[in-house]
């Protein structure tokens, strides 16, 4: 008796909402800024790309950074839903279905930024038709489509077992039920579907993590393979990863509390959630600053002539604010409060979530740009404007579009499907009961 | 009467001034241009007129494009007219005795090559001849025992026949590229009295694979003569070894052509995208079989 | 130089597969009674035939034959094929010698070759930089074209195969096939090449013209370019327009396998050019390999002297 009240509550708790007015608000928002960023791309599409700031020196600006961060992020599916499964870590069932809606998200416009970056976006096609596998951003291309599909159906295999509950508490006849019927009205929870799925589940686990890793070291590698000071380093390949699992852990500590809150799952993501994941989200920002000394305290420490220049400029020079400002806010702030039990609770948590996201999207701006600024030969015989880079307002509408547009994916997909999984909830809930009895 | 002669004299004087005046602009409107002609014969072909064409522009000489040069031979008349040129950005333009001049052309000593502008609307009329008397090198090769000569004879076209041309400057070159490499010790010669210069050749220059090499005597710029220029083939470059770049360019490299993918490249990653995506497709066919269970198993 | 064989010879087009089949050749052989324009022509100018007769491919694709008095020599080289132009011109290996102890910064270089290739001035293929290597050491000025290296990081790194090393020596762009990605704009670390970010200022009879790698022209918007050695002046035997634009003869050009240079009126042996005075190449220790040398700027023609008060270059319009 008390099963079936405890299962139809957990049920009528995580199915899908209507939004409030919050929630509209917010999509309102959201959708308002992909406007304006598909505007700042009409924009470069028809002006060119004159109409961003990047020029010859600073050729790459934040939409490539941009890039590195999304397939940052995207590397939280990994962690969360792969190795914590892996490993048995019992407190992941609520927070596996948010880690890999943001990769899957996070990835998809991964490769929409990366599109927009090109000065001939209609030529897309030549990368498959003319590729030259000698080329890093071949790989790139690769691993990211290899990424994509791997995370969608490590989305969806768990996605089937919630469709029944979702088919049946859908108004008969709707569009939303035929949605749900199109995609796995099968899946009836046989015990034969369930070693299917269950099996399909632990090869993905195994699988995605060193595709994980693929992906964010051959992203590094778009960097590394170059001469040039700030990137020519062995370490590229570590130093983003490492980077990628801390601002994953981040990005899923923020998307834990905001669903708490706004779908009122405190009995789901408990206050134990986010101590574990403080604990977490520790031990990466403390392992990305290891990573982060060496990669700037060594080269320092010789100043080679090629590289005192960029030195220079990121630690007292025109990005020495922001350098130390993403250092501190993405790293040692989190680490100092998160040390305390009180700092974990779920509001500071979140807050230090934040900072790990805000704070790691500018270390990327900061690995981008301030290297392109510190060219080899001296900036001459160009215009004064060539000699620095700030983005314009199309860059900037085109870049937070695209958040928003990562943001906007993940808001409807919690429209559609329960964030956290119903049926793993329920069959939790019955295994700690069957063992208490 | 008297005022009427008086007053038909002013007009007319009126007139002639502003005619006057008029031609006076038209001609302080025109420029004044200055078209150069300069001979060249390689070979004994039929000769190239090689057209230059300069206007003089706050005190410097600038190149003028776009105007039409006519070309004539000995007279200026449609018998003797050789072709119309357009001068190009650098002010130049050339233009091959026609064939049909070739008899006229063989038996002459001397000629005179005129160029004209006429009717063009930025500059003045102008015109400018260039007499040539014709010349010829003889140019032989000697290779005795390995020691190799240059010879080279001048000789001029007379009613006698051709003669030897004393006193001439000339130089004995390996043709390269885009220019030409002194073969010499000198950088030039003189003539002596038979019209003779010789010098040996002691380079030890590439060639092509068989170690061939054009040798060629010349005559720059001559008031006489023009410029004239002698070839001849010899075996005397070292074979070129075969080129070490055009070798790396056939390997497989990271800087090649997909085609030539280093292997490495080509069969690990492969392996391992293989290997992935076998599971993917797998997987896939898992949601299948998943699929299949579902429509045979009644209803749960 | 007049030369018969430019007009192209029977042989050769067959290699070129003009003709699809033997059939065609034999209905072509049978139209051989028509008057072609050279004959036509020659009997205008009254030229006397010389009995040799050469076999010709006409517009219309029949073989002609053609009596050799009649053909008039031209200057025009055909156009090359889109493979050719990425495969270079065989047996030779272009390098560039640049003597720093003759430049004066007069720019003369840049203004030829931004004429030449239709690049707006805040685009400048050839850089003139002052540079200074150390406190206590000499400043000169050091123009910079693209280095053509043999082991180009700019190549490696094209996902299109939109730039390429030819057999000799040069590196080209496809301005086709480039998608404006900038990755070799990243890897290159001479800084040599430009991106087309805005729509280029192209007279409108050279935007439609086909685009060759050669010539690099035209230019469009949204693809990199920089400098190319001037392939389609070498295909004539001529020296790229910096080379001649240059009043000092700053500029050395050449092929490596004829161990010859020239800068227009000095031509010098390569090898005895570099030993002599001690040539070298930029960023040798990077591994690239560059076809660029430089000669040092010892026993100077004009002492070093910026004069450049900021002078502003024109920005981008957007």
């Amino acid at each position: 008796m008390s099963q079936l009240t405890n299962a139809s509550k957990i049920t009528t708790d995580l199915l899908p909402q209507k939004f409030g007015t919050g929630g509209r608000i917010w999509t309102g928002i959201l959708v308002v800024l992909c406007l304006l960023g598909l505007y700042g791309y009409y924009r470069q599409v028809t002006l060119g790309l004159v109409v961003t700031n990047m020029r010859d020196y600073a050729s790459w600006g934040i939409y490539i950074s941009n890039f590195v961060f999304f397939v940052a992020i995207s590397l939280v599916g990994s962690l969360i839903t792969a190795i914590f499964r892996l490993a048995s870590v019992e407190w992941r069932t609520p927070l596996t279905r948010i880690a890999e809606i943001i990769a899957v998200s996070a990835i998809l416009f991964a490769s929409i930024i990366i599109i927009v970056d090109m000065g001939r976006p209609e030529r897309f096609t030549h990368l498959f038709l003319y590729g030259r596998l000698q080329s890093p951003i071949m790989w790139d291309v690769i691993v990211i489509t290899t990424y994509l599909t791997i995370s969608v159906l490590f989305l969806y295999f768990p996605l089937l077992h919630d469709l029944p509950i979702l088919i049946k508490n859908s108004k008969d006849g709707s569009v939303r039920q035929k949605f749900y019927k199109f995609i796995g009205s099968f899946w009836k929870g046989t015990a034969a579907q369930f070693r299917i799925s269950e099996n399909a589940v632990r090869i993905i686990s195994v699988m995605i993590i060193p595709v994980a890793l693929a992906i964010h070291t051959v992203t590094s590698w778009l960097f590394a393979t170059t001469y040039r000071p700030g990137w020519d380093s062995t370490n590229f390949g570590a130093y983003f990863v490492s980077g990628a699992f801390l601002v994953g852990a981040g990005g899923v500590v923020v998307a834990m509390y905001v669903f708490r809150k706004a779908y009122k799952l405190e009995s789901y993501i408990t206050e134990k959630h986010f101590d574990n994941m403080s604990k977490i989200v520790v031990l990466l920002a403390l392992v990305y600053l290891y990573f982060n000394i060496n990669e700037y305290l060594v080269p320092a420490f010789k100043m080679k002539k090629a590289e005192e220049h960029h030195l220079r400029s990121l630690f007292i020079g025109d990005f020495a604010r922001l350098f130390w400002t993403a250092i501190v806010m993405s790293m040692i702030v989190p680490v100092v409060v998160l040390l305390f039990p009180k700092g974990r609770k779920p509001f500071p948590a979140f807050v230090m979530g934040l900072f790990v996201v805000v704070g790691a999207w500018f270390k990327r701006y900061l690995i981008v740009t301030p290297t392109m600024l510190s060219p080899f030969l001296p900036m001459y015989d160009v215009p004064d404007s060539y000699k620095r880079y700030f983005p314009s307002w199309e860059e900037w509408a085109i870049t937070t579009g695209s958040l928003a547009g990562t943001l906007l994916i993940i808001t409807i997909f919690t429209r559609l499907f329960p964030i956290i999984p119903i049926h793993e909830t329920i069959e939790e809930m019955e295994n700690i009961k069957h063992e208490k009895t | 009467m008297k005022r009427n002669n008086y007053s038909i004299g002013l007009i007319a004087v009126v007139l002639c001034l502003m005619a006057f005046l008029v031609q006076a602009q038209d001609k302080a409107e025109k420029g004044t241009i200055k078209i150069d002609l300069a001979y060249h014969q390689m070979n004994n072909d039929l000769p190239v007129i090689k057209v230059s064409a300069k206007t003089r522009k706050n005190k410097k000489f600038q190149p003028v494009e776009g105007v039409e040069i006519s070309l004539f031979f000995n007279t200026e008349t449609s018998q003797g007219f050789l072709g119309r040129v357009e001068t190009s950005t650098n002010g130049a333009a050339s233009l091959s005795l026609p064939v049909r001049f070739k008899a006229q052309f063989d038996s002459l000593f001397s000629f005179k090559f005129i160029g004209t502008l006429i009717q063009n609307d930025s500059f003045q009329d102008q015109s400018t001849e260039l007499e040539i008397t014709k010349a010829k090198i003889e140019l032989t090769l000697e290779d005795i025992d390995s020691a190799r000569t240059i010879h080279a004879k001048v000789l001029a076209f007379q009613d006698t026949g051709w003669v030897a041309q004393p006193e001439t400057e000339i130089k004995l070159v390996v043709r390269r590229l885009m220019s030409d490499l002194t073969a010499t010790e000198e950088e030039t010669f003189t003539t002596d009295k038979n019209g003779d210069a010789a010098a040996e050749f002691s380079l030890n220059i590439p060639g092509d694979a068989q170690g061939n090499i054009i040798i060629g005597a010349r005559i720059d710029d001559h008031e006489m003569y023009g410029s004239l220029v002698s070839t001849k083939a010899a075996k005397w470059g070292v074979p070129l070894a075969s080129d070490s770049f055009a070798k790396s360019f056939t390997k497989r490299t990271l800087w090649a052509t997909r085609d030539k993918t280093p292997l490495w490249l080509l069969i690990f990653p492969n392996l391992i995208i293989v290997t992935v995506w076998g599971i993917i497709f797998y997987l896939i066919y898992q949601i299948n079989r998943i699929k299949k269970l579902g429509r045979t198993n009644d209803p749960v | 130089m007049v030369d018969l064989p430019k007009i192209v010879p029977l042989s050769e087009i067959k290699r070129r597969n003009f003709l699809k089949g033997a059939g065609a050749m034999m209905a072509g052989i049978a139209g051989c009674n028509s008057k072609d324009p050279f004959t036509t022509e020659a009997k205008k100018e009254q030229v006397q035939p010389s009995g040799e007769m050469v076999k010709l491919l006409s517009t219309t694709g029949e073989i002609i034959e053609v009596d050799k008095a009649y053909l008039k020599p031209t200057e025009e080289i055909p156009s090359i094929t889109h493979m050719a132009e990425r495969m270079g011109i065989e047996g030779k290996k272009f390098v560039m010698v640049i003597d720093l102890s003759r430049c004066r910064n007069l720019k003369k270089c840049q203004e030829a070759c931004n004429h030449a290739h239709f690049v707006s001035d805040h685009q400048n293929w050839i850089k003139v930089y002052p540079i200074q290597d150390a406190e206590n050491t000499s400043p000169f000025w050091q123009p910079t074209t693209c280095m053509h290296c043999d082991d180009p990081p700019c190549v490696k790194v094209c996902p299109v195969d939109a730039t390429f090393k030819r057999v000799d020596g040069i590196v080209g762009i496809d301005a086709d096939r480039c998608i404006g990605c900038r990755f070799c704009m990243a890897a290159c670390p001479y800084s040599t090449r430009v991106f087309n970010w805005d729509q280029p200022i192209v007279p409108p009879e050279v935007m439609a013209l086909q685009y060759s790698s050669e010539t690099s022209c035209p230019p469009k918007i949204g693809t990199v370019s920089k400098c190319d050695f001037c392939p389609d002046m070498a295909r004539k035997g001529e020296l790229p327009h910096c080379v001649t634009a240059c009043p000092n003869g700053v500029f050395f050009f050449g092929d490596l396998n004829e161990d010859t240079v020239t800068n227009g009126s000095e031509t010098v042996r390569f090898s005895e050019l570099i030993r002599d005075r001690s040539g070298y190449r930029l960023m040798e220790d990077l591994g690239t390999k560059p076809s660029v040398y430089y000669l040092p700027p010892v026993d100077r023609l004009f002492p070093f002297k910026n004069e450049d008060k900021h002078e502003a270059k024109p920005e981008l319009h957007s």
